[in-house]
């Protein structure tokens, strides 16, 4: 699998950024770049601006996908002899999708394809529909509003899978029923514990239950 | 011949020595007259509204464009069939058209509901098409709404700058308005950034005919992504009349070219009177250079040698006695009469129709002799005597953007037909329509 669809959604400390990007180094056939991934490293490209700051949570320093990106440019083009100081004004100044296009075996994907994702990325939280009522759609068809129902977005937090909205156009779709089909992201429930699937099973149940009575409500 | 060659042809053949001279310039790249045997495979996106709006005759006509452009296609294309309302649905993800039923039923299907999430509608077809970009196709979404984007992302300028972005990836975008009340701004802005068409129908009945135009377009390419690069003495001062945009390095963004076609711009030219020379008419003086980069089906990118414009300067009375070209002129008006266009919509958005009927006046005095302009006038007129401000300005819009950069007939072209017989034996995207929005009733009836 591509790494950058495996780690699109990572998020970790400095230490665990630069063990991960030990790992996508071997992966991509970088190790022999003289210079291994570390925490001082790491903190030593924020503070010359060539990564970006991570997000503050608490106590604790979360870096995330971009950084990732951001340090692999950052070695390719340093040893391709770039300044730093232009190294970090074009990972600042530069969107991921297009970033990506300057990491060797960075992106599977052509330019409109990243462009798309992105857009679809900036566009989502804007879109995204906390209905399942106009979801009813005939078999093999994709749903036009994809929502949860609010008792399940509490669960979001207890959740491995970090509550990033799916694209629309990967989801798969499982029949549990006839009359009853779920869309699924296949990149989520690979994530999913079997604890959290259940958990999944009894807000299926739970929204059921609403929709019956919503139902009722109506008629 | 058959490769496009590009062409300068000046207003006056000669520049007035002695005074400062104001020269039109016609930069023309003309396609060969042989149609292509074999046209590019095409990867398309049809993307249809279904919201509550277009329940009834519109729907039923977009559902049959939509089968019109499937049933056009053949195994070596793509396709892919999107329907947005409050959300958007993925109906036929992109595939060979090797099983046309397939789409078929899935346009049978479509039924109205909903508001009009327009954007999320037109980047599903972009997500669709964008795997799937190759050399040697072309790669479009075609976007059908008879409304306002109210669901998602609806501004504007961000639309049409991400259109633009796609197209510079190579994911082009053409637009179709139904009815009175699609935002023309928004459509016309997508089309343009984006680099495809623009069309607007004002009933149901007038859709099929710019999807019939779009396709043969399609069709008939025979050079794509095409480049205008424009140099002149630093003495002088050019400017292009038409409203092209400019890439990233300045270059003009011209039409894709189809068979019979040229894609052409006006530029004029300003030359102060010690650049025009003492009437020698025989030493030549240089004006203008203009070079061309496209691409043909193969995804070849070509970039013919640089064609240059030198003229002699001659005194008042052989300057007058020499005929200006008549080609350019008209061009040049055609431009001056779209800039009328675009200032008379403006004036009816402000309700000014006082101005409406001054601009259109001058509009008709502009045309002169040439029936095509005076025609397009004389339509807007009829519609600025009703008072409708909506069709007025949408009409207006589309036939000024039309004029700006439409594909003219190369002149190859025109010398090899009967022009007495235009309307049938041109090709639809080389006709000159005098109302935008309304289909072509003889053609329809014929």
């Amino acid at each position: 699998m591509n790494w950058t669809r495996r780690y699109r959604y990572w998020e970790g400390t400095a230490s665990e950024l630069a063990a991960t990007l030990a790992n996508i180094a071997r992966e991509l056939g970088h190790e022999d770049d003289g210079v291994s991934p570390s925490v001082r490293l790491v903190r030593h490209y924020v503070q010359q601006g060539m990564l970006r700051r991570p997000q503050k949570r608490g106590r604790e320093a979360i870096f995330g996908f971009r950084q990732i990106v951001e340090f692999l440019v950052a070695r390719y083009l340093a040893q391709d002899g770039w300044p730093l100081a232009k190294i970090g004004e074009l990972n600042r100044s530069t969107k991921l999708p297009l970033l990506l296009d300057l990491v060797p075996g960075g992106s599977r994907q052509n330019r409109a394809q990243r462009l798309v994702v992105l857009f679809q990325e900036q566009a989502q939280p804007k879109n995204r529909s906390p209905s399942i009522r106009n979801s009813s759609h005939s078999p093999g068809h994709m749903p036009s509003a994809i929502g949860s129902p609010k008792e399940m977005l509490h669960l979001d937090a207890n959740f491995e899978v970090p509550a990033v909205p799916s694209r629309r156009d990967t989801l798969v779709r499982l029949e549990l029923a006839p009359w009853c089909h779920v869309f699924v992201d296949p990149e989520a429930i690979r994530q999913l514990s079997r604890q959290s699937i259940e958990q999944l099973g009894r807000v299926l149940a739970q929204s059921l239950i609403l929709e019956q009575q919503n139902t009722g409500d109506s008629k | 011949m058959n490769k496009p060659t590009l062409h300068l042809n000046p207003r006056h053949p000669a520049l007035l020595a002695g005074f400062d001279n104001q020269l039109d310039v016609l930069v023309s790249l003309e396609a060969p007259v042989e149609q292509m045997v074999d046209r590019t495979p095409l990867n398309l996106a049809i993307v249809l509204d279904r919201s509550g709006s277009m329940s009834g005759q519109p729907l039923s006509e977009a559902k049959r464009c939509a089968s019109f452009i499937i049933d056009r296609l053949g195994p070596n294309d793509r396709a892919a069939l999107v329907t947005y309302d409050s959300g958007v649905e993925l109906l036929v993800p992109s595939t060979t058209v090797t099983d046309k039923e397939r789409f078929h039923v899935a346009i049978r299907s479509i039924d109205s509901r909903g508001m009009t999430a327009l954007h999320d509608g037109w980047l599903m077809g972009a997500g669709q098409v964008s795997p799937h970009i190759a050399t040697n196709s072309f790669t479009r979404v075609i976007l059908l709404s008879d409304g306002q984007a109210n669901v998602g992302l609806t501004d504007i300028d961000e639309i049409a700058n991400q259109c633009g972005e796609l197209a510079d990836a190579g994911v082009s975008t053409s637009t179709y308005g139904l009815g009175q009340h699609f935002n023309e701004e928004l459509m016309l802005a997508m089309s343009k950034a984006g680099r495809g068409n623009a069309y607007y129908g004002v009933t149901a009945e007038d859709l099929m005919d710019p999807f019939q135009e779009e396709f043969d377009l399609l069709s008939s390419l025979c050079a794509k992504n095409v480049r205008l690069t424009l140099s002149t003495p630093p003495e002088l001062n050019a400017a292009v009349l038409n409203e092209y945009t400019q890439d990233a390095i300045g270059r003009y963004v011209l039409p894709d070219l189809a068979a019979g076609g040229e894609a052409w711009a006006v530029v004029r030219v300003r030359i102060p009177a010690a650049y025009s020379g003492k009437g020698e008419g025989d030493v030549k003086a240089h004006v203008v250079a203009a070079s061309v980069e496209y691409r043909d089906l193969d995804g070849v990118e070509h970039n013919p040698a640089k064609v240059t414009l030198e003229l002699p300067s001659l005194i008042s009375s052989a300057w007058q006695a020499v005929a200006e070209d008549e080609r350019v002129a008209s061009r040049a008006n055609e431009l001056e009469a779209a800039s009328i266009q675009v200032q008379a919509q403006r004036a009816s958005r402000r309700g000014d129709w006082r101005e409406v009927n001054q601009l259109l006046k001058r509009a008709r005095k502009n045309a002169r002799d040439n029936d095509w302009l005076t025609g397009v006038a004389d339509k807007l007129q009829v519609i600025a005597n009703q008072r409708d401000e909506d069709r007025f300005s949408k009409e207006a819009l589309y036939s000024g953007r039309r004029m700006h950069s439409r594909l003219a007939m190369a002149p190859n072209y025109s010398a090899s037909i009967d022009l007495d017989a235009e309307s049938s034996e041109l090709p639809s995207y080389l006709r000159r329509k005098m109302e935008q929005g309304r289909a072509d009733r003889k053609k329809r009836q014929e």
